[in-house]
Parts: structure tokens; C-alpha cells; sequence
């Protein structure tokens, strides 16, 4: 784990020793992100042993290609840049058809209208309401009904904490796929999130708002047709 | 200033950090004074915050990291016998 074996090569030529120095700290660097890129590998495959298996090939070709990574530029998104293109190559044929899920669209704030209507009261902190309850598996379950590239957009996102920009750099596509991705993703998230509450009897399930409700009920505020950030609703521009 | 609209529309970008500091200041300035959106705001982000936190409780596997670390080892090495290799003969295939 360090560049003892290069020192003692003492080959004829300059020693491979910035080589070694250089990938030792590859290990130590892409290390610290592992636990994000089997997160995220999980998201993918959605089958903890294949999320693995990515992770090590996609870790492999990041190493093999580090000469490659421009120094200055965010290591974080390259590594998930591999991991994707690394799933798209080797796994994706594995999963094709994954069930899609048929998580209906709905309106941006849906949860925050749902649980009002469930209390009859406004939450301002989800701690307050049943979705404090769903455990991390009923959580990463909804994700995972996501289709796939919302899956993997929400996941950066939502999870990892990446900018919009490394998300477009990571899954290779423009910023404004990556806003209007994740505008859909989250208004699917929020439904599947409901649906999990429901699934774990956390709620009555007796009322489901299907349509954007007339504002005008004193409670204008939540703007329902609110389109996302400049993006156009409509879809996924590729 | 900005209205309940616009306000609500800035929401999402504004959780992500994605907004220009003027807009930043145009949101604040509205959820200061607007006690409605301030609520879906706080909700949004409680939302986020537990999406997040429970979701970051699953880590990788401590056998998938020592895999990796001996994997990587195993290409280290190949990759010193290759620059060691490299300049002994004319044009040896790298593998």
C-alpha cells in the first residue's frame, strides 16, 4: 500500500516512483468516495452483489485512466463519470428491462400537501410526520422505483450532495437535462415516498390528491403548477 | 420583491445551492417576510435533510473495500513491471 516497491526497483530509467507516489494516492483518494459509489452503484443495479462488482470494475478503469484526470478538475464527478459509463458498458444489458415503475406524475410540493391534508395541520419539518418512520430501506426502495436516469440524477443529487454541473459532467448529458431531470425525479420521489408510508400502513391512504388542487383555498402559497427552474416541464431533453 | 410564485419556483434551486447571490438574497428576503412559503420552505428542506441522512446510513461493505485495495495493488504492480519492462528492449508488447 505505498511505493516500497518501486523504490527498490531501481530500474536503468527514472524510476516509476511519481507513478507509484501517484497512484497511491489514487487509492487513498477514490477510497474516501467509495461509500458514495456503492450508493449510487446500488441505485443502478439495484442488487447489492452487481453493485460491488461495478464498483471494483469501475475503481479498476478510474486507476488504469488517472493519468487521464485533469488535476484542477473535480475528482468526485470523474469518479461517478466512470461509474456510470462503467455501468452503461458492462451492466446495463444485465438490467434491461428493469420493471418501470409507473409512479404518476404529480405536483411539485405533493407531500407537504398530502400530510397537510392527513393532519389537517401543516408540518413544517417531515420529523413531525409519518414519513419520520420510514426506515433507510423503505427510503432507498422509493428511489429505486424512480426510471432509471431520474434514479441516478436524484441519487447525486439528493444523496451525494453534487452540484448540477457535476451531475451533467457525471452522467454525461446537458444542465438543463440534469434540472428538468430532477424536477420529474423529486415530484416522483415524493409519490413514491407516500406510496412506501402507505405500504407500511404509516398513513390512512384514504385521500390521494391525483390533480393540481385551485389555489385560492387560503392556502395559495404552494403555487401548483410552478414549473421548475427554467426548464420546461415537458420532459427530458437528451 | 419577489412573488409567492416566483418564490415557490425558486425553492428547489435554492436547496441546491444553484442560485446567484442575487437571486439568494430574493428568496431570503421573501421568506422573511412571507410566513407561507417560509413553511413549505422548511418542509422542503426537512425533506431533504431526511432523504438524505437516512439514505447516507448505507456505506459500502468493509470486504468490498479491502477488494478493492487488493485489486488495486494487483494493478500497481503491473503497472511498475510495465515502466520497469519498458525501456529493456527495442518495443516489447506493454502486455
Amino acid at each position: 500500500m505505498n511505493a516500497e516497491p518501486a523504490a527498490r526497483a531501481r530500474s536503468t530509467t527514472p524510476p516509476p516512483l511519481e507513478a507509484a507516489a501517484t497512484r497511491a494516492r489514487f487509492e487513498e483518494e477514490a477510497l474516501q468516495h467509495l461509500d458514495a459509489l456503492y450508493r449510487t452503484a446500488l441505485r443502478m443495479t439495484r442488487n447489492p452483489s452487481d453493485a460491488e462488482d461495478l464498483v471494483q470494475d469501475a475503481l479498476i478503469r478510474a486507476f488504469r485512466f488517472y493519468d487521464r484526470f485533469e488535476p484542477g478538475t473535480n475528482f468526485r464527478a470523474w469518479l461517478f463519470k466512470i461509474l456510470t459509463n462503467t455501468y452503461i458498458n458492462s451492466y446495463r444489458r444485465k438490467h434491461a428491462r428493469p420493471q418501470e415503475s409507473s409512479l404518476e406524475d404529480t405536483e411539485d410540493f405533493f407531500l407537504y400537501n398530502q400530510l397537510r391534508d392527513e393532519t389537517g395541520d401543516r408540518a413544517t419539518d417531515v420529523e413531525d410526520t409519518v414519513l419520520d418512520r420510514l426506515g433507510a430501506d423503505a427510503i432507498q426502495r422509493a428511489i429505486d422505483q424512480l426510471p432509471p436516469q431520474f434514479r441516478t440524477t436524484v441519487q447525486l443529487a439528493d444523496v451525494e450532495g453534487l452540484s448540477y454541473a457535476d451531475i451533467a459532467e457525471a452522467t454525461g448529458v446537458a444542465k438543463g437535462t440534469v434540472m428538468s431531470r430532477l424536477f420529474r425525479g423529486r415530484r416522483m420521489l415524493q409519490r413514491a415516498l407516500w406510496d412506501q408510508a402507505q405500504a407500511a400502513g404509516f398513513t390512512t391512504g384514504s385521500k390521494v390528491h391525483t390533480a393540481p388542487r385551485a389555489s385560492g383555498d387560503g392556502n395559495g402559497v404552494v403555487a401548483q403548477q410552478v414549473n421548475g427552474s427554467g426548464s420546461s416541464t415537458g420532459g427530458t431533453a437528451r | 420583491m419577489i412573488n409567492c410564485q416566483d418564490c415557490v419556483k425558486a425553492l428547489n434551486p435554492y436547496l441546491d445551492r444553484e442560485l446567484s447571490d442575487e437571486d439568494i438574497a430574493q428568496v431570503r428576503q421573501h421568506l422573511e417576510a412571507c410566513g407561507g412559503c417560509l413553511h413549505v420552505y422548511q418542509f422542503q428542506e426537512s425533506l431533504r435533510r431526511l432523504v438524505r441522512v437516512k439514505c447516507r446510513e448505507q456505506v459500502a461493505p468493509d470486504a468490498l473495500r479491502a477488494r478493492i485495495s487488493v485489486s488495486l495493488a494487483i494493478e500497481r504492480t503491473r503497472l511498475e513491471q510495465r515502466v520497469k519492462r519498458r525501456p529493456a528492449g527495442p518495443s516489447l508488447p506493454a502486455d
